[in-house]
């Protein structure tokens, strides 16, 4: 099923669409806000407001060139950074539920710290410069996915690309 | 450098090194190394998959959703097995129809399966819309005039060309219109005119029946009747000018007096030309002589007529007139 066919039937309120719609891109989708807030609550949270939104403006969503992906991301990125601006950040204890077994803990909560640090860089970006890296980066969609999501040019995202990571690294490096 | 950066992204995508990459720009590695750094640190944040319970819980809010947006839309035609019903498109309110999503339907109904890049899109939907408004208010107006055109004629300016001879007495004669057989005959510069014209005399006329009944003459010969000349033939017609009729198109102006002396008439004398007006006036008497009062035309010659002319009607002696 593609994605145009997709959306056509969830227009039509198909079960099997519902049901597709939840499997093709929940996990892409939760890994994306989990690389925002760092946190399994505010990502469950984010997620489920996430289809919701999807579910309350799929009438309106018109399919003409921009992949369905790159919209359902864009809901899901808002609602990230809403979230992560409403809550504080909750470290350490829920970093053992993403431990791979056998990892010494120091590892884990240095590996924590450190995507803790990137993730408090990436917010002091300007908006379209999270964009781009978190699509890019996290979400893994290419230069023209993310032109299409943020409505701009392939060259543009480059640019924008090139100019975030200069940031987002010398932003790293001031930290140590 | 964004393109080498991009480059660079590729290579490390399909398994190559951020060394390896920096190896092969030397030149821009100090500018290529932070951010090659940087994508390799984001790309290993943590992305965990959706927990099982979390799915499971969102699934079925899902279907829930999908059975209440189902009982809205139908609520006495719902199917009860969730299967899809062919409801159609949700369709946008007429003002809200988006020119990019309209020509990017038009595109997709056409066959392109392309990437549409929606600043393109939109600059192109703007294009379009704006050759289609010149194209379409341009026929509008057209199609406007040509009804106009219909409802209301318009005049036309030029006169009615038909051409008229007729003969008839000459009745009244002013600068500019004559009557002629009690046909009124307008005069312009172009009209030439033979012969002298005497109230009473019949006149050739050649002329264009003009748009509102009038004629405008091309030419008029004047015929002077095979009888001697008397004075006292002439009738007391006026010739005092009369109101001219109002035309459309014709500039009436000054007529050209062309007098043609025969020898074999009882002519009174040749009328002098126009330039013999020594005084420079601009007498309304065209030609023919000069009344005594000046205020109407005399056919009788004066002092200039030319020797030898049998109708010599000044005194012999020289003193006063012959008559």
């Amino acid at each position: 099923m593609t994605d145009a066919e997709l959306v056509t039937r969830l227009k039509a309120n198909d079960d099997a669409a519902y049901r597709e719609v939840v499997a093709r891109y929940g996990d892409p989708l939760y890994g994306y806000i989990y690389s925002i807030t760092g946190d399994h609550h505010l990502s469950e949270d984010v997620i489920s407001e996430t289809y919701l939104k999807m579910v309350e403006k799929i009438d309106s969503y018109a399919f003409y060139g921009a992949p369905f992906k790159a919209w359902l991301y864009r809901i899901a990125h808002n609602f990230a950074i809403n979230a992560m601006k409403r809550a504080r950040h909750i470290v350490g204890g829920h970093a053992l539920e993403t431990a791979v077994p056998g990892d010494d803990p120091a590892t884990i909560i240095a590996a924590r710290l450190e995507a803790e640090e990137l993730r408090s860089a990436i917010a002091e970006l300007t908006e379209e410069q999270q964009q781009v890296v978190l699509l890019r980066f996290v979400a893994g969609q290419s230069p023209g996915e993310v032109a299409q999501a943020l409505d701009k040019t392939e060259n543009a995202v480059k640019q924008m690309q090139f100019r975030a990571l200069r940031s987002l690294g010398r932003l790293l490096t001031a930290r140590g | 450098m964004a393109d080498i950066l991009e480059q660079c992204l590729e290579r490390i995508e399909r398994g190559a090194t951020v060394d390896e990459c920096l190896a092969a720009h030397p030149a821009a590695q100090a500018e290529l190394e932070l951010p090659l750094r940087t994508v390799a640190q984001l790309r290993a944040l943590p992305r965990p998959p959706l927990p099982a319970p979390t799915r499971a819980a969102l699934e079925t809010k899902m279907l829930r959703l999908a059975a209440e947006r189902r009982a809205v839309q139908a609520p006495h035609h719902a199917p009860a097995n969730g299967a899809a019903r062919p409801v159609p498109p949700a369709r946008r309110p007429l003002r809200g129809i988006d020119p990019a999503a309209a020509l990017a339907g038009l595109l997709g109904a056409l066959g392109f399966r392309g990437t549409l890049y929606q600043p393109r899109l939109r600059l192109a939907a703007v294009a379009v819309t704006i050759v289609l408004a010149v194209v379409l208010s341009a026929g509008a107006l057209a199609a406007a005039r040509a009804v106009i055109g219909i409802v209301h004629p318009q005049p036309t300016s030029a006169p009615t060309a038909a051409p008229l001879v007729f003969d008839g007495p000459i009745e009244q004669i002013s600068e500019e219109r004559w009557v002629v057989g009690g046909q009124a005959v307008l005069l312009n510069s172009q009209t030439t005119i033979r012969g002298n014209a005497i109230p009473g005399m019949t006149a050739h006329v050649h002329g264009t029946l003009i748009a509102d009944g009038a004629l405008l003459a091309d030419s008029i010969v004047v015929e002077v009747p095979p009888a001697t000349f008397a004075p006292s033939a002439v009738p007391t017609a006026t010739l005092a000018p009369t109101a001219l009729p109002t035309t459309t198109s014709t500039a009436i102006v000054s007529p050209t007096v062309m007098p043609t002396p025969s020898a074999d008439q009882p002519q009174p004398a040749a009328p002098p030309t126009a330039s013999n007006d020594s005084g420079g006036n601009n007498h309304t008497c065209r030609g023919q002589q000069r009344g005594r009062d000046d205020k109407k035309c005399d056919p009788k010659p004066h002092d200039n007529k030319p020797p030898g002319d049998k109708h010599d009607y000044t005194r012999k002696d020289g003193k006063g007139r012959g008559r």
